[in-house]
């Protein structure tokens, strides 16, 4: 069952990989929650993480978090895998979906950050190419506008108005139903 | 310098546009309207194609007219606009007197698709004489349609206009099939024989601003079912009596015939899946739940 690309003594070395931060700390993690990033499951493929892969662009603190999220979830790939073979079998599904509701705990916990934190994961998420993680930060940062005044908007984001109260009158009078 | 300073405050200035594309596709419509009006760069953004099209087309409300009974009078025609929700003053100002004030004297609604309306104009004249106007009731913009050329029988005109693709709109006359129509007495029995039957289509772009006729390629025996037709996917879907949703594209190139199995009277969008739903009868959900998997088809 070796992974196609890598070679056979290192899939014998249970396929762990070295992930060193921009800060220069380095994390090791199984092949399988690794490949949750497409980025480094390409340079996996590629045969190129020998000594480790340096990840310039995510901080130490932000790495954490992301292999946080990841071990997490691919133990939830790994477990769907497993049950695919026996979905007819009540007891299974009942365990399945006590465990998809323990994912969906924890990815409500892991998005209890300060709003900087989540953008940081959000470039994290994106420079690695983990989909499911990127889906999840910005979904949360989509929700947390809702409700919002225009004005409430800016002071979030810190957004500085350069429309002329005439352009933003019209733009507002277009859409007039959104501001009532 | 002065970036370290602002990048704790200012966060969302290290996520590059596509990133607050992705977010943007994700917020309530309403919020976008609203983040809309933030500054011009998130206007900008706002209007990417990519966003939009995500948006869902939230259905705001309806449009109807009234008069008093018991007498029909032109002049007691109310125009209405009705939330969704049932609440609150209209969202637009249903009276249109951007029209009246243009010296029409009646305005009525034909079709309408994406916040656009399509109406038929009587203009203020001592004999009966109309124009087709396309308006925006809420920014009150408005164009009027050159003619088309003169068919004989009767025809249906729907707008199809789709924001997100184009800022273009097209109209759709589906002319009756004339056959029988030269005699001046037209016997009773034989009208089912010619009533309806699909001749062909003029086709109105308002990026060229002409029409074009193409014949039908619909089939011979093609009847069109009153008023009910909508535009989805670039094409114009109408109900027919034999059990068949007819399309035709805004170039009046693609002709194609979905069959279902039921007659349908209706053919509507879902605004949550932007789906196709027929109706007929009581069979509401059984209609419902086949079509969804049959447009989806044929939307591949």
């Amino acid at each position: 069952m070796a992974s196609a690309g890598s070679g056979d003594e290192k899939a014998a070395a249970a396929a762990m990989i070295t992930l060193i931060s921009s800060d220069n700390e380095k994390f090791e993690v199984t092949e399988a929650t690794a490949t949750l990033s497409q980025t480094i499951r390409h340079m996996i493929e590629d045969g190129c993480t020998d000594g480790g892969v340096p990840l310039p662009n995510v901080t130490s603190k932000i790495l954490a978090r992301v292999i946080e999220y990841c071990k997490k979830h691919a133990t939830a790939a790994a477990g769907e895998e497993g049950s695919s073979s026996s979905f007819s079998d009540a007891a299974f599904l009942e365990v399945d979906r006590a465990f998809l509701e323990e994912l969906e705990e924890f990815d409500d916990a892991f998005l209890e950050v300060d709003r900087a934190t989540l953008f940081d994961l959000i470039l994290a998420a994106n420079y690695l190419d983990i989909k499911g993680l990127l889906n999840l930060t910005c979904q949360k940062v989509a929700d947390s506008v809702k409700g919002k005044t225009p004005e409430q908007i800016r002071e979030m984001y810190n957004i500085v108005n350069d429309l002329t109260p005439e352009e933003e009158a019209e733009i507002r009078r277009e859409t007039q139903w959104a501001f009532e | 310098m002065d970036e370290s300073s602002s990048k704790k405050e200012q966060p969302v200035a290290s996520l590059t546009d596509d990133l607050l594309l992705e977010i943007l596709s994700r917020v309530p419509y309403k919020s976008l309207c609203r983040f809309r009006c933030t500054s011009k760069s998130w206007l900008a953004l706002c209007s990417d194609p990519m966003v939009l099209k995500k948006a869902p087309k939230t259905l705001s409300g309806f449009f109807y007219r009234s008069f008093t009974e018991p007498t029909y009078n032109p002049s007691e025609l109310r125009h209405h606009f009705t939330n969704l929700s049932g609440r609150g003053r209209p969202m637009v100002d249903p009276s249109l007197n951007f029209l009246f004030s243009a010296n029409y004297v009646d305005v009525e609604f034909l079709h309408c698709c994406n916040g656009l309306l399509l109406c038929c104009c009587e203009k203020k004249s001592s004999h009966y004489e109309v124009d087709h106007v396309v308006c925006n009731p809420a920014t009150e913009k408005w164009t009027v349609l050159p003619k088309p050329e003169e068919r004989p029988g009767r025809s249906t005109m729907y707008l199809g206009f789709d924001p997100t693709v184009s800022s273009h709109f097209t109209v759709f006359v589906l002319t009756e099939f004339t056959h029988g129509m030269q005699d001046d007495e037209i016997d009773e029995d034989e009208i089912e024989d010619w009533y309806h039957q699909i001749g062909g289509v003029e086709i109105y772009s308002s990026q060229t601003g002409r029409w074009t006729y193409h014949q039908s390629q619909w089939g011979d025996k093609t009847v069109e079912i009153f008023n009910s037709g909508i535009f989805y996917n670039g094409a114009l879907h109408v109900t027919t009596l034999d059990s068949l949703v007819n399309t035709v594209d805004t170039e009046g190139k693609t002709w194609t015939t979905i069959p279902t199995p039921y007659y349908s009277r209706f053919i509507g969008m879902s605004q949550v899946t932007c789906m196709l739903c027929t109706v007929a009868g009581t069979v509401l959900s059984y209609q419902f739940g086949f079509l969804r998997t049959m447009v989806v088809k044929n939307g591949a």
